[in-house]
């Protein structure tokens, strides 16, 4: 980071920057589609955050704010490394706009899916686990296992199916209580 | 998007059937779906608001499960009965590292800086243990790239000889890379290469080893309270002995040199006692009874020309199938061979191979490695083993280098470029001065070969680990 570092924000503003992280990745990764670049884009969204600090109205609510510079840094990105169609498209802000409806009932889901990781069979859980262990891949634990890279992504489809749909029975089974 | 996908192409015909929809989705995740058929979910997906949704639940579950990992590899004991966890979870007032709030301004700078930095990744992903800022071990010895940092990420540092640590994690970066600890009641825990180990106190010693080579020498425990040591595949109870432990996300493999190890096998939960030379190992794949075996010598020779791709755990390499006159390969890729002082990453370009159980061969004063290397121009190439000791604990990093240009009579290379190098046992150097001598028992459980700072399009047919008089 080359740029001169503006006046820190206030413990309030970073402390709500800090809890956006969890939704701001969701809409990233949604958008961007990768890990590491969704990882580049948190990293480039939370700059901007930073940077436009004193430009935050706190009489406005942050979320959607930082949401908004959220889908305009994953455009940027994904212009900037010629991702098109999708960078080009209008396809973009409507997955943007469904997205940021779901964020609505984010804090539920992750909550449901902590209990629905805990419902899985032991082996299911530790191959969660190992896919998404920093750096992990397929094809990595497919070399580990000595198996082919389509089991263990047909493994992992099936167990995210299951993730999916527990998830969906709890949010069902707490909305009817 | 990855061209190496999946099962065949996606079929139109199907597109925006739930099961086109998951199959897309679940390829898309992990990096196996081909341009074309990502570009025609794009068209799916532009037309089908039902697929819209669907898209962003599985991407937002896909983003979620890149925070939440961590809580995939344990049972939670907190969880009722349905599985549900507390909405809210207490912060434990008094606690030096506990959460800060919005009047520690200090703290929340710090935070913001990690932010900038890209160390939110380590700061809001990691599972918060219980613990406090009490130093509970000692660095007594370092070397190459070794950090530590306290519970939740923060205060990340390097490691220094005769720092007193409180609880954490240290993560070493490179296969040159050592960090030996002593807790406050004597134990010694040494880890060493590319590990990530995570240690806390409080009245009971709890380590977790995400990753990574790991010896232990373990005072007698308080009664009751044994040392607890998790890795991703096994869980062990520690009185008091003497073990090494090397674990991936797949598997582990204990060695116990001296007293009683009760290890248990997480994917079952079967469970062995395994005591003095004793070998055991747990792995996600365990289709039999855990057992113990007795160390097993490994074959005086050994010879890889990878002719078939190879499967050991952190290996290195791209494989090149023989072609064209050329034989079959591994060629170097990048990776980060340790630190310097500054923090910046050393890059190396190389391979490495990995024995599992046994190691590779027996090593011996007349012991010889041989590799078949070529480089796109003439280059420094590096022959790096480590070495084991019966047990399978950590027995030293043994290097030798060689220069084409310096004229240390090498064979000419052929007209494919290929050189067939020779390297005695007497001409490898020690990386550590604890393991400054060939161990007893020595056996070689990962050889590398890579050249140093610089990519000069390494290539390697062959190693091989013979003796000069058999």
């Amino acid at each position: 980071m080359s740029d001169r570092a503006p006046t820190p924000p206030s413990p309030e503003f970073l402390a709500k920057v800090t809890a956006a992280q969890r939704p701001l990745y969701g809409l990233i990764m949604t958008l961007v589609r990768r890990a590491a670049d969704a990882d580049d884009v948190l990293q480039e969204t939370n700059l901007v955050l930073w940077r436009k600090a004193a430009e935050y109205d706190s009489s406005r609510e942050f979320m959607p704010w930082a949401l908004q510079i959220a889908r305009i840094q994953s455009r940027s990105y994904l212009s900037k490394r010629q991702r098109l169609p999708l960078a080009d498209s209008d396809l973009l802000d409507r997955i943007a706009a469904a997205a940021v409806a779901a964020q609505g009932k984010a804090e539920e889901r992750r909550l449901a899916l902590a209990g629905c990781l805990q419902k899985l069979p032991e082996k299911h859980r530790l191959l969660v686990a190992s896919r998404y262990e920093p750096g992990a891949s397929v094809n990595a634990i497919a070399a580990a296992r000595d198996t082919q890279p389509k089991a263990v992504s047909e493994m992992l489809r099936r167990i995210r199916r299951t993730l999916l749909d527990c998830i969906e029975r709890t949010l069902a089974a707490e909305g009817a209580a | 998007m990855n061209d190496a996908h999946d099962g065949g192409p996606l079929t139109l015909a199907d597109a925006g059937s739930d099961d086109f929809l998951d199959d897309a989705f679940n390829r898309l995740v992990d990096d196996r779906l081909a341009a074309a058929d990502e570009a025609m979910l794009d068209a799916v997906l532009a037309e089908n608001d039902a697929a819209l949704r669907r898209y962003c639940e599985w991407m937002q579950l896909h983003a979620a499960l890149q925070w939440e990992y961590p809580a995939a590899t344990v049972l939670d004991p907190h969880l009722d009965s349905a599985g549900q966890i507390p909405k809210a979870e207490p912060t434990r007032s008094g606690d030096d590292d506990a959460q800060p709030g919005p009047g520690t301004p200090g703290v929340w700078a710090a935070i913001g800086l990690l932010l900038l930095a890209g160390g939110w990744l380590a700061l809001l992903r990691s599972t918060p243990v219980n613990s406090r800022a009490m130093p509970i071990a000692q660095v007594i010895s370092v070397d190459g790239a070794a950090a530590w940092s306290g519970m939740g990420g923060l205060n990340a540092a390097p490691l220094v000889v005769g720092d007193a640590l409180a609880a954490g994690c240290i993560r070493l970066e490179g296969a040159t890379a050592l960090a030996k600890l002593r807790f406050n009641d004597g134990t010694k825990v040494e880890v060493v290469g590319d590990a990530v180990v995570e240690f806390e106190d409080e009245g009971q010693k709890k380590i977790i080893l995400r990753k990574g080579n790991m010896s232990v020498d373990a005072q007698p425990q308080p009664p009751g309270r044994p040392m607890l040591v998790r890795t991703p595949t096994a869980e062990l109870e520690v009185v008091g002995t003497e073990f090494s432990l090397s674990a991936d996300a797949a598997s582990t493999s204990l060695g116990v040199t001296e007293g009683r190890v009760r290890f248990k096998r997480v994917v079952d939960g079967s469970e062995v006692d395994v005591t003095a030379n004793g070998i055991a190992t747990a792995s996600l794949t365990a289709s039999g009874p855990l057992r113990v075996a007795a160390p097993v010598d490994p074959p005086e020779e050994f010879r890889e020309t990878f002719s078939r791709p190879r499967s050991g755990p952190d290996e290195m390499g791209e494989w090149l199938p023989a072609e064209s006159g050329l034989p079959a390969r591994l060629s170097a890729v990048a990776y980060v061979a340790g630190r310097t002082p500054a923090g910046t990453p050393v890059i190396h370009h190389g391979i490495s191979i990995h024995a599992k159980q046994p190691a590779f061969a027996l090593f011996h004063r007349d012991s010889v490695v041989r590799v078949k290397v070529r480089t796109a121009q003439p280059a420094e190439v590096a022959c790096m083993l480590t070495l084991q000791v019966p047990s399978g604990a950590f027995g030293g990093n043994f290097l030798a280098t060689v220069d084409p240009a310096d004229g240390a009579g090498l064979p000419p290379a052929d007209g494919d470029g290929w050189r067939s190098i020779e390297i005695p046992a007497s001409a490898l150097r020690p990386i550590f001065p604890e393991f400054d001598a060939l161990p007893a028992g020595a056996r070689v459980g990962r050889i590398f070969v890579n050249s140093v700072e610089k990519d000069v399009e390494l290539e390697v047919a062959e190693v091989a680990i013979g003796r000069t008089e058999p």
